[in-house]
């Protein structure tokens, strides 16, 4: 399998805001629907492991990442087998490895609710 | 004297020479690897210290934060202008303050094992999830007490972590100096 990357630091926000569109810019709804889904999508079917790579940002908060990868499970866009084969959640500087374990967690806990 | 107890007298001198040449150099070895050691030790000692203090902080703040109510129904503009205000300044004070304690615990990365840095990780994951996860940053919410019990036991996790790794990097080296 290919491997594409998406850093949200450089293709969408340095500056990563809230949870909803409603409460400012910058929102993990924002990213989801308009950056992360259409990339995954592409990365799917080019049967491609898309990297999200989490470095370079100014933080996160806990409820962007959490809207950003449980949501994207709990919108039933794409069924949980896909999102498992083809989304790997990426920090290669160690100052973001705790976002990325947060990240994977999120994911996680949303796969396996989606499976009960 | 005599011309072969002349030639000893200077071989002696000359052995007492090197003798006190490799005293002085070892000496100063000794030294400057202690205090390198030292020095080296000290620094974790401050670092994981730093680290400390900025959980406590966050902790602190996200106290304040949870307990206070965001509230949608203030009908002053000026008033409601303020109070947003005053909520925008504190999340991008609790934002900023997990990213340095993010690059503070990063920075331990090179002292600290791989098993100490794996539960420092997933310590601060679950401090950052209880402290800007649910409703943080939402224009409109009430206060959350359980989040900001949720918020203080993490902390105490985390920093107990912290303590436990320190200590075991400080174990382990003051074993590994001695040894070699």
């Amino acid at each position: 399998m290919s491997v594409k990357k998406l850093s949200v630091a450089e293709q969408f926000s340095k500056v990563p805001g809230a949870r909803l569109r409603r409460d400012g810019p910058n929102s993990a709804e924002e990213f989801r629907s308009d950056v992360l889904i259409p990339v995954l999508r592409s990365a799917i079917n080019d049967d491609a492991v898309l990297e999200v790579l989490l470095d370079g940002t100014a933080g996160y908060g806990s409820s962007f990442l959490e809207e950003t990868f449980g949501g994207l499970v709990r919108t039933s866009i794409f069924p949980p087998a896909q999102i498992r084969d083809h989304l790997r959640v990426v920090a290669n500087d160690p100052l973001y490895a705790g976002y990325r374990a947060l990240a994977v967690r999120y994911l996680n806990d949303a796969l396996s609710k989606t499976a009960a | 004297l005599p011309q072969g107890g002349i030639e000893q007298v200077s071989a002696s001198f000359v052995e007492f020479l090197r003798l006190l040449v490799a005293a002085i150099l070892s000496a100063w070895l000794s030294g400057f690897l202690v205090r390198r050691w030292q020095y080296r030790e000290d620094h974790v000692y401050k670092r994981s210290d730093d680290l400390i203090d900025e959980i406590a902080t966050l902790r602190d703040s996200c106290i304040d934060y949870w307990l206070f109510d965001n509230p949608c129904d203030v009908t002053d503009k000026d008033q409601a202008r303020i109070l947003q205000g005053s909520i925008i300044k504190n999340e991008a004070k609790i934002i900023a303050l997990q990213h340095q304690i993010a690059a503070l615990r990063s920075s331990l990365v090179e002292d600290f094992g791989s098993d100490a840095m794996t539960a420092l990780e997933l310590a601060e994951a679950s401090l950052f999830d209880a402290a800007t996860g649910g409703e943080f940053g939402v224009s409109s919410r009430p206060a959350d007490y359980g989040r900001a019990r949720s918020v203080a036991s993490a902390a105490s996790s985390y920093i107990n972590s912290v303590r436990s790794a320190r200590n075991a990097h400080l174990n382990r080296r003051s074993i590994l100096f001695f040894w070699r």
